[in-house]
């Protein structure tokens, strides 16, 4: 699968590990409700000796289930993984994910609000950080987010950010200082 | 007295709705999208017979819309216009864009469309306000929000519709007006 290429995914790329962890994470209820049933159904039908038979088969169907689920899951993941784009051009943030339904953000700097790393329980197993940023906009919180780096291409992509966003913003003030003393003299 | 928006279109160099216009498909996208249900619906037995009323008044809706619908790009501002019966008129300079989205559903996604949303950090556009009818839950800023209105709403103004290249097109040029527009007076809190 060709796999997205940008200059700043070259420099921090998203980790492979993401891809299990977003596979882990879309078949964990799956897993548990079969399990569950599966559990159900053996303890159910382990009194009645006739019935060993039909145990086989609902264990056969329902662990087939699940390995259906996971490598449908997995696959998805790897695509997933292998479309995501992000690029930190000069005057720009450019995040673009999703393979089937596709969307596209494009953030300027100067308009960057926040930016955090966080992790979830699964992203503390898998050793996985999520940079997020946002703009003023709910949906910016909602979509602008590099998700999967591991620790150094988190702290890289998040220092490079803040410096860009740092020239960006003291470059408009010094515009500014220049046209406010024009004004005054 | 001169019309201001009259004198605008005579520039060429101005970009309005003719250049890249809001393909006729988008019309008979709801529509698609119901009879699709429909005949899925079916399969299982179901069917809605006051959709298939539904289908001709949503049809002439759409293309009163699309036809009322119109937008331009001049130097300093883009502007909006749009509505059948009420009438609005938005103006964005584009130093307050807060982001601009490029994005395809399947239905896009099948018949090469996309669509392309700007967003600035108002919530003036409108249609906010919370009547009886259209009690807003806060989906309507919902970067998943389904039904991709046409034109401004809150705090965004939507081009659905646009044949995938052109929303390309229509965003780098955003970008480039963008650009060329700094903003000086920053909002980052950063």
């Amino acid at each position: 699968m060709k796999i997205a290429q940008s200059e700043t995914r070259d420099k921090f790329p998203l980790s492979t590990k993401k891809v299990l962890k977003k596979t882990v994470m879309g078949t964990l209820v799956w897993a548990i409700l079969l399990l569950t049933i599966w559990g159900v159904l053996a303890f159910a039908l382990s009194s009645e000796t006739e019935a060993s038979g039909y145990l086989g088969i609902a264990t056969v169907g329902i662990f087939g289930l699940m390995f259906i689920i996971i490598l449908v899951v997995y696959l998805y993941q790897r695509w997933y993984y292998a479309v995501y784009f992000y690029d930190l051009t000069n005057d720009f943030i450019i995040i673009k994910k999703g393979p089937i339904t596709p969307m596209e953000i494009t953030i300027p700097y100067e308009r960057v609000q926040d930016i955090y790393v966080d992790q979830d329980l699964l992203d503390r197993i898998f050793g996985l950080y999520d940079v997020h940023l946002s703009s003023a906009t709910i949906s910016s919180g909602m979509e602008a987010h590099i998700d999967g780096v591991e620790k150094p291409a988190a702290d890289g992509l998040r220092k490079m950010l803040l410096e860009t966003i740092q020239q960006k913003i003291s470059k408009n003030r010094g515009q500014n200082l220049n046209t406010n003393s024009q004004i005054n003299q | 007295m001169e019309n201001l928006p009259q004198t605008m279109t005579v520039n060429s160099n101005v970009i309005t709705e003719k250049n890249y216009p809001i393909t006729k498909l988008w019309v008979f996208k709801a529509p698609i999208i119901i009879i699709l249900i429909n005949v899925v619906a079916l399969f299982f037995g179901y069917y809605f017979p006051y959709l298939v009323l539904a289908l001709p008044i949503m049809l002439i809706a759409n293309s009163l819309i699309r036809a009322n619908f119109h937008y331009s790009l001049d130097d300093k501002y883009f502007h909006v216009k749009q509505g059948v019966i009420s009438k609005k008129q938005r103006n964005l300079p584009y130093g307050v864009i807060q982001n601009v989205f490029v994005k395809q559903d399947l239905f896009d996604r099948i018949f090469g469309l996309a669509s392309l949303r700007i967003e600035n950090a108002s919530q003036a556009g409108g249609d906010n306000k919370a009547h009886w009818w259209n009690k807003s839950y806060g989906s309507k800023s919902n970067a998943y929000g389904q039904g991709e209105s046409l034109g401004s709403s809150g705090n965004k103004v939507s081009l659905p519709g646009l044949k995938k290249q052109n929303a390309e097109e229509l965003k780098n040029l955003i970008l480039q007006k963008m650009k060329e527009n700094p903003i000086e007076d920053s909002q980052s809190g950063l």
